[in-house]
Formats: structure tokens, C-alpha cells, sequence
């Protein structure tokens, strides 16, 4: 069991690390498309009431003043508290912001695990009476954290699971598949808690299984503490077949894409790149292309 | 309704009956009072799929025999697989990817769409039902999956799909359907713009339109056979030749004579000049005040431009734009080759939204090389001429109540915003906004080619549905003072959104019971000329 | 595309009832394309603006502006809606036997 336990873990750590490299190679390395910009847009000075600067006159011999910075705030905020669905709809974003809090902790709580194992393996005592500050501040961020993902996960995905079922709306495009994800994350955070709760508070446990996976030498796990690792290494697996990783692709869409108002500059990297892209043959057969030529010689 | 019933042979999808749409204001807040769609015969029904919701865009024949449908179906599906390859689809293969891809069906973008409230929330004019329709057809149809086998090889394949949502079945009135339905949405983005995810469900249409253009063919005829096509074979989609061009320049020119009492040569193919100005060749047709404007202001101004009268060059519209990347980029092409040969210094662009995108932010990265000529639309520099007072306005001559259409291709797919804006409110002391305005605007319902789709009943669902919430922002806007006695004027800087609220205004009798009127921006600015001494607008002209 | 018997030929027309067909136009087809429009029967009026824009369809290929109709024929908007209810493009023109109107117009 202990072996299956640690094999399983690695596994799970490797396949979702993979999983998402390869998501977002595979995004990024997609080629540079046509213009599609959607306004507002952020960077831009005028963003305010949605402008750009095509307001201006000869707007290509002016210089640009583009705030990155002013972008990635914009969009930290929808991270913070999923604004777009609280102005909107107060109670679907109460039940979908309480989910993502749990994730955002799963996530935070499994950090601190790891970095937890790590320092009692530096000799950093982890414990409510740790000399170590450091260790001591682990050891109640950990307590904090593991609860409250735990609670708001079942609370949320709970609130979930009524709301997409009870909403007709919702219901009508929600798969089995998104409903099984609900009750996963349920079943997750319970195992979790019962597991807190029979731990005596201190997730001691957890944090010397995971010693143990970095000396590579397994230690033996309680049968809730297996039920708990099970699941969570079930759910890392599960994560790449889902569109969790939106978190991320967001950024891109809103980079990439929306605000994506580059001009093509003559003699630039990007027309070297339109160019070449222009050099490709068309398959398309509908009567009016000629298929098999090229982009350029349409 | 559930999605797989898209599949499903029943006679209609949906109905649209008058007791179910988003009610209008007074005068038209008593449902039955209003104009009833035109049905489409018998015939046609027995002729073409309809099947959709009783309305036909595009019009598309039913097969004659099984072996037809199954032609129809397999090229369906691969062009379905050429969207997902980097040579074909390298242009939107990105966006599309992730619009498909990220999707978390929150349903938060509902509410935008114009077509979906105005029907009173049909639920194929939902944004997400097209996208959701299409990620079933790839998951099922197009995903090498080894959970999913394809349902005729029977297996757990047909369970994994039914339990991650992906039940549909592909068959030729799926295909029509769909066909018919990706004509349904305006691509006027505004569902994409409230979605926090940054997917674009007009985006997912564009691109269903595009498979049907590219591998199968199949378009409105407006858009392809009498758009593109002609637009490069004879110069413009109105068919104008650079011979009936020329007479109508001389008839405009006549024309300003009369208005003004000023002769004005309005110049053609002038090698050098410093603008290239481009018009929707629409407007010399239907519209031709609005270029006879642009010619008064930029004489007044002293400004060194001309037009053009070569084949494509008079016609600065790209319906490409909307339904096929190859006829996008050939006719981008043209336009560029146009202004290369007059080597004017720029192109300007007049009233005419799709132009202004298709010409300006799609074709940045068609043209390289030589061919890419600064373009820029028209309104800063009439923003330059009105605000900076290089010609006398007096705003007294505008002194009626004004509102402010924003066709959604400049305005919030191009970010100009603000020059029509201090142009207003420099030349109409009447001037109020629409709620919503600005980037956050109501499509006129005739986006995406619509407005120019003329067959069978289609305009009536653009005036019944698609246009419907326009039209009730306008009488919103104009509440005070909607009697018909007052005269008000709606400012719509686009050939397309000002054939579409014609049509919407004709098919309600606007003009009449309300007094609203429609037209262009330099109409405004001309009319409120110091040096010219009669009104250049012309009321009874509707 | 069906075909339909019009001022005594088979001709074929578009969903909308233009005449596919110009060169088979003369002035029976266009007094029975006038029935199908409510402008039957036809008056010097009619006749003057239909002959208009058949002389300037053949001449340029295409409909002229309707403000050109207006001035050269001297009749009014007002009194071509009383004339031809369907308006100027869809009822004068399609009596004119000109195809329907293509573009942004
Ligand atoms: S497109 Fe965006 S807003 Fe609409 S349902 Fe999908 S994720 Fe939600
Ligand atoms: S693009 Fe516009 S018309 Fe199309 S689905 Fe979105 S909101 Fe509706």
C-alpha cells in the first residue's frame, strides 16, 4: 500500500504537470491569427470609455502608450473576486465564488504541506510549539487553510450542484460529467475534513507522508489518510480533462486575442511571420478557391 | 427544448410568434397592432430546409437522394477538420481553439445577445446553443477518443458521451440547421465582450460560416454570388461599373450645384493626392448625399483627396469579413493595389463600419510589404475639421433632437469611440446618447451581411427580431418628444446599420407615427454649414 | 428557380419575383409583373418611370439612384409610392425587369 501510495502520488504530480505544459505549448505555439480586438482594451490609454488609437489622426506616425501593467491589474481583479459574476447575478456568484476559494486553498494548503515536509526535513520543527517561527506560522496556515478549503469546497460545489440542476437555464448544458466534477470535489473535501478532524487538527500525518515521498522511502498512511491521498492524486488526474485550466488560458485570450491590437509595422517580426504563414497551401475545396495553392496565390 | 433536438426531424425547431417577443414601446406596445412576419410558401418550404425556425438566409436546396445527404455530411465534416489545421485556418485558429475549448457555460452572456431577448429567449438564438451544437459534432464526430469510439461501432463510446455531454446526432438537417443558424447571430461580439473567460461565441458563427463557405460553398447569395464575387469580377457587390460610377459622380455633382449653389469637381483617380477616400458603394447608389457631403466638407477645407475608379477601388465593402477568410483576403488585396497604384498617401475610409474593420484591423495582417498603405477611417479627420473649426459651423442649423447609433464594427470592435461623439456635440444642441452606447451598444440587427440579405422572408425576421432591440432603444431615447411632429434624427455612420434601420423604419412606419428619421454623420455636419444657405437635409427623404 | 408565365412567355424568376431572365422583359411581361405589385393598371406615369430605368438599367447595368429618378422623371417620391406601393426599388424596378438590387443599397 505504501508503495501504491507514493507511485500513485508521482504520478499524479508528473501527469498533470505534463498535461498542462503541454496545454500551453500547445496554445502559445498556435500561429499568430488576423486582428480580432474587442474594446474595451485595457492597455490602451483611452481605455476608459473603450477607445483606441484609431481616434487618432495618422494614427501610425504617434507614439504608443501601452500600460501592461494597467491590464494585468484589470484582470487580477476578476481573479480576486470574479467581479463580471457579481455584478450579475448575486447568488450564482456566491456559490461559484465560495468553489473557487476552495480550490485556490486546495491549492495553497498543498503547498504548504509540501514545503512543511520540507522543513521538518531540514530539521524546522512544524508544530504549534515550534521554536522555529518559520514553523510554527507553517504549522498554523496549514491548520487554517486545510478547514477552510475543506468547507468551502463542499459548501460551494454543493451550492454548485443545486443551482446548475435547479436553474433551467443551467441545467440544459450542464453534462453529467460537470455534475460528477461537483460531487467529486464534495467527496474530496469531506474525505479531507474527516481526515483533519481524526488527525487531531494537525495534518502531522500528511505532512510525513510527504517526507517520505521525498526521501523516497513511503511511510504507511492511516486508511483515512489514504482515502484522502487517493482522492486528492485521483483529482489531480482528473484536472487536465476539465477547463480548469482557465485560470490561466484567460490570460491568454484576454493577451493574445481580445486586446491583441498590434499594428503590422513594415519590415517587423510579425510581417516575417505573416509572410511565411502566407506561403502555405490551401486545402479548402468549395469552388471558388483554388485548392492545393497557396494563401498568396488565391 | 434540449440541444441534440437540433437533430431531431420535426417540421420547425421553433416559432416565432408576436405574444412571446420582448414588447416595444408606445406606439408599438400593443403586440397585435404590429406587422406579422411574412411566412414563406408552401413551396419554398417544400424546396428548401426550413426547418430551423421557418426563416431562410441562405436557402439551402433539400438533397434528392441518400447518397447526396451522405456527400453532404462527410464534407461537412471535413471542412470541420480543415478549421482545426494551421494551413487552412492559421488566420482564426487560435481564437477558435480556445473559444471551443474554454467555454464554462455559465450563461452570463446571455443577456447581450439582441436576437436572444428579442425573440423572448428562443433558445436556438442562445450564444452558447451554435457553440455548444459544434463542440458536440467535433467531440463526437471529430475526437479520436479511445473512450468515444464513433456510435456505429457501437461500444461505451455512445455512455462516455451521453455522460460528458455530447449528444447529438450528425445527419443532414443537423448540417442545414446549422448552416441556417450561423446566420442567425449579427457577430456583433457582444456576448464576448461580457464573458470573463474571453470566449467569443460571434466568433464560433464567424467560423461555422466559414466551413460552409470555404469547403462546401454555401453562403447567402448576397453575401457570395452577388457580394465577393461580383464585387471582383465587375468592381462593386452593387454591380455599380466604373461607367455608371462616373455618371453618377456627374449627377452628384449637378446635384451640389442645386444644394449649394457651389461647383464642385469631385475628383477621380487623382495620382498623388493625399487621400484615397473610400466609399460603401452603397452609398453612391442609395445614399448619395453622404458622399456629396464628404465632397463639401473637404472642399471647404481645402483637403487634397480623391476616389477611385477602379474595379474594387470604388467599393471600399469586404464582405469577406463575414463568411470567407480567401475572399476577405482577395479583396483586401485589391483595395490596398488600388491606392498603391494612385500613390496617394493614405486611404480613408467613410461612413461605413465592416469597411472600416475589414479595411483597417483584419486586413493589418493580410497586407504586407508595399501594399500595406496607412488606412484610417474618416472620422478623425472630420473630428479635425469640425472641432478645430477648419470649417464655420453653426449649430443653430441643427437644432433638433439627435441620437447616436454605434455601428458595433467601429465602435467596439475598432475602439472609435469618441470623434463621431465631439463631432455631435459640437454641431446638435439636441444631442442625447442611447443607453447603452459606446462599446456597450446594441447591434441595428443588420451586422454580419444581414442588412443586405433581401430574400424571402429573412427581412422580416431582421425587422421582427434581430432589429428589435435597436428600434426600442431609439424610441426609449426619443420618449419626450416621439410625436410625429417633431422631427428627430437617428446619426448611424454606416451604409449597412442605415439600410437596416431603413428597413426597420419602413416595416414599423417610424417615420410617420414618430417622426424619426436616419442618415449619416456628414449630413449633420454639411446641414450645419455656415456658407451653405439651405438645409442640406432633406426630411421628406425617407 | 421557378419560372412563371409572364405577358404570355415562361420566364424565370427569383424567390422575390424579379425576372431572372432581362432579355425576355417587354412591355406585357411588365404590365403582368405590375398585377403581382398592385401598380395595374398602368399609367403614362408608370410607363414613364418603368421606360426610365429599363433605358438607364440597359445603358449602365444597374438601377439608378432614386434620386436621379426623382429629378430626370420629375415625379416625387411620394407620388412613386402612390404609384408603385412596393417603392421605387423593389416595385418600379422589378416591373422594369431589372434583377433585384445586389449590395449595400
Ligand atoms: S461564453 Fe463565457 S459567459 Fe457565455 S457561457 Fe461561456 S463562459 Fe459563460
Ligand atoms: S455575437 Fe451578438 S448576435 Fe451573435 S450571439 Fe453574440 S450577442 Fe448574439
Amino acid at each position: 500500500m505504501n508503495i501504491f501510495l507514493a507511485l500513485l502520488t508521482y504520478f499524479a504530480y508528473i501527469f498533470i504537470i505534463v498535461m498542462y505544459t503541454i496545454k500551453i505549448v500547445k496554445y502559445l505555439r498556435l500561429p499568430v491569427h488576423l486582428r480580432w480586438d474587442l474594446y474595451p482594451v485595457i492597455h490602451e490609454e483611452k481605455y476608459r470609455y473603450g477607445g483606441s488609437y484609431f481616434e487618432g489622426l495618422n494614427w501610425w506616425t504617434g507614439a504608443r502608450q501601452k500600460s501592461f501593467w494597467r491590464a494585468l491589474r484589470y484582470l487580477m481583479r476578476d481573479y480576486l473576486y470574479l467581479e463580471s459574476y457579481l455584478k450579475k447575478n448575486f447568488s450564482y456568484w456566491l456559490v461559484l465564488y465560495t468553489s473557487h476559494i476552495s480550490f485556490v486553498l486546495l491549492i495553497i494548503f498543498q503547498i504548504l504541506i509540501i514545503v512543511g515536509a520540507l522543513l521538518s526535513l531540514n530539521d524546522i520543527e512544524v508544530s504549534r510549539t515550534s521554536p522555529n517561527i518559520s514553523g510554527y506560522f507553517l504549522y498554523r496556515f496549514t491548520q487554517f487553510t486545510g478547514p477552510a478549503c475543506f468547507i468551502a469546497g463542499i459548501a460551494g460545489n454543493s451550492g454548485l450542484l443545486i443551482t446548475r440542476f435547479a436553474n433551467s437555464d443551467l441545467r440544459l448544458y450542464t453534462s453529467s460529467f460537470m455534475y460528477f466534477g461537483y460531487v467529486f470535489h464534495i467527496v474530496l473535501s469531506l474525505s479531507g475534513l474527516i481526515f483533519w478532524l481524526y488527525d487531531g487538527y494537525s495534518f502531522l500525518q500528511y505532512r510525513e507522508f510527504w517526507k517520505g515521498l521525498f526521501i523516497l522511502n513511503p511511510v504507511s498512511a492511516n486508511t483515512v489518510l489514504t482515502c484522502f491521498i487517493i482522492l486528492i492524486n485521483l483529482h489531480l488526474i482528473y484536472l487536465p480533462f476539465t477547463r480548469a485550466i482557465h485560470y490561466i488560458t484567460r490570460l491568454f485570450a484576454f493577451f493574445l486575442i481580445r486586446w491583441d491590437d498590434e499594428p503590422n509595422v513594415r519590415g517587423s517580426m510579425l510581417e516575417k511571420k505573416l509572410i511565411k504563414l502566407f506561403d502555405q497551401k490551401v486545402s479548402w475545396s468549395a469552388p471558388h478557391i483554388q485548392t492545393g495553392k497557396k494563401w498568396n496565390e488565391q | 427544448m434540449k440541444i441534440e433536438d437540433i437533430s431531431k426531424k420535426t417540421d420547425q425547431l421553433i416559432r416565432i410568434e408576436q405574444s412571446d417577443l420582448m414588447p416595444l414601446p408606445y406606439p408599438y406596445d400593443n403586440p397585435e397592432k404590429n406587422p406579422p412576419m411574412k411566412m414563406l410558401t408552401q413551396e419554398q418550404r417544400d424546396r428548401y430546409e426550413a426547418s430551423l425556425d421557418g426563416v431562410l438566409a441562405i436557402g439551402i436546396p433539400k438533397p434528392q437522394s441518400a447518397a447526396e445527404e451522405k456527400t453532404f455530411i462527410d464534407k461537412f465534416l471535413s471542412g470541420l477538420a480543415k478549421l482545426f489545421t494551421k494551413e487552412n485556418n492559421w488566420t482564426f485558429l487560435q481564437p477558435l481553439m480556445h473559444s471551443l475549448e474554454y467555454c464554462v457555460k455559465c450563461q452570463l452572456c446571455n443577456d447581450s445577445c439582441p436576437a436572444y431577448i428579442a425573440s423572448g429567449k428562443k433558445e436556438i438564438y442562445r450564444p452558447t446553443f451554435r457553440p455548444e451544437v459544434l463542440r458536440r459534432i467535433i467531440n463526437k464526430y471529430l475526437k479520436k477518443s479511445p473512450l468515444s469510439p464513433p456510435p456505429s461501432q457501437g461500444g461505451p463510446g455512445g455512455l462516455w458521451l451521453k455522460f460528458t455531454g455530447s449528444d447529438i446526432d450528425l445527419n443532414w438537417i443537423t448540417v442545414a440547421r446549422l448552416a441556417e443558424l450561423a446566420y442567425r447571430c449579427t457577430l456583433c461580439r457582444k456576448c464576448a465582450q461580457v464573458c470573463p473567460l474571453g470566449v467569443d461565441n460571434g466568433l464560433i458563427t464567424h467560423e461555422i460560416r466559414k466551413l460552409f463557405s470555404q469547403e462546401l460553398g454555401i453562403a447567402p447569395k448576397e453575401l457570395h454570388e452577388q457580394g465577393t464575387i461580383q464585387q471582383l469580377k465587375v468592381g462593386s457587390s452593387t454591380g455599380l461599373s466604373p461607367k455608371a460610377l462616373s455618371n453618377i459622380i456627374s449627377f452628384m455633382e449637378d446635384d451640389i450645384e442645386e444644394k449649394t449653389g457651389k461647383r464642385i469637381k469631385i475628383p477621380v483617380d487623382k495620382k498623388g493626392a493625399e487621400i484615397l477616400l473610400m466609399h460603401n458603394a452603397g452609398e453612391f447608389i442609395s445614399w448619395p448625399e453622404n458622399p456629396e457631403a464628404f465632397a463639401i466638407i473637404f472642399d471647404a477645407a481645402g483637403i487634397d483627396w480623391t476616389l477611385s475608379s477602379e474595379l474594387v477601388g470604388y467599393d471600399a465593402v469586404n464582405y469577406g469579413v463575414w463568411y470567407d477568410d480567401i475572399q476577405l483576403a482577395r479583396i483586401a488585396i485589391a483595395h490596398a493595389e488600388t491606392a498603391k497604384k494612385l500613390k496617394v498617401k493614405k486611404i480613408s475610409v467613410g461612413e461605413c463600419g465592416h469597411s472600416h474593420k475589414a479595411m483597417i484591423v483584419v486586413a493589418d495582417r493580410v497586407l504586407t510589404g508595399d501594399l500595406n498603405i496607412p488606412r484610417e477611417s474618416a472620422l478623425p479627420l472630420l473630428e479635425d475639421l469640425v472641432c478645430n473649426e477648419r470649417i464655420k459651423i453653426d449649430p443653430n442649423k441643427n437644432n433638433f433632437p439627435v441620437t447616436l447609433h454605434d455601428p458595433c464594427n467601429m465602435v467596439r470592435l475598432m475602439g472609435i469611440v469618441e470623434p463621431q461623439r465631439k463631432i455631435l456635440r459640437k454641431i446638435c444642441p439636441q444631442f442625447i446618447e442611447m443607453e447603452p452606447h459606446g462599446v456597450e451598444n446594441y447591434c441595428c440587427g443588420g451586422g454580419s451581411g444581414f442588412a443586405i440579405m433581401q430574400s424571402m422572408n429573412f427581412p422580416d425576421w431582421r425587422s421582427v427580431i434581430s432589429g428589435r432591440v435597436k428600434l426600442k432603444q431609439i424610441l426609449e431615447t426619443f420618449h419626450d418628444t416621439i410625436s410625429p411632429e417633431i422631427k428627430k434624427y437617428v446619426c448611424a455612420p454606416c451604409s449597412n446599420c442605415k439600410g437596416q434601420i431603413r428597413e426597420l423604419f419602413n416595416y414599423y412606419n417610424v417615420w410617420e407615427e414618430c417622426g424619426i428619421f436616419y442618415g449619416g454623420l456628414v449630413e449633420l455636419i454639411v446641414n450645419a454649414m455656415v456658407d451653405i444657405e439651405k438645409p442640406f437635409i432633406d426630411w421628406e427623404w425617407h | 428557380m421557378p419560372k412563371v408565365i409572364l405577358g404570355g412567355t415562361e420566364i424565370e424568376i427569383d424567390e422575390d419575383g424579379f425576372i431572372q431572365e432581362p432579355g425576355k422583359w417587354n412591355k406585357e411581361v411588365a404590365v403582368d409583373l405590375a398585377k403581382t405589385e398592385n401598380a395595374f393598371p398602368m399609367g403614362e406615369d408608370h410607363w414613364k418611370l418603368v421606360n426610365y430605368l429599363r433605358d438607364y438599367y440597359l445603358k449602365y447595368e444597374i438601377a439608378p439612384p432614386i434620386r436621379m429618378l426623382v429629378k430626370q422623371t420629375g415625379i416625387d417620391l411620394k407620388t412613386i409610392y402612390q404609384l408603385f406601393p412596393g417603392g421605387p426599388a423593389k416595385g418600379a424596378c422589378k416591373i422594369a425587369g431589372l434583377p433585384k438590387p445586389t449590395g449595400c443599397v
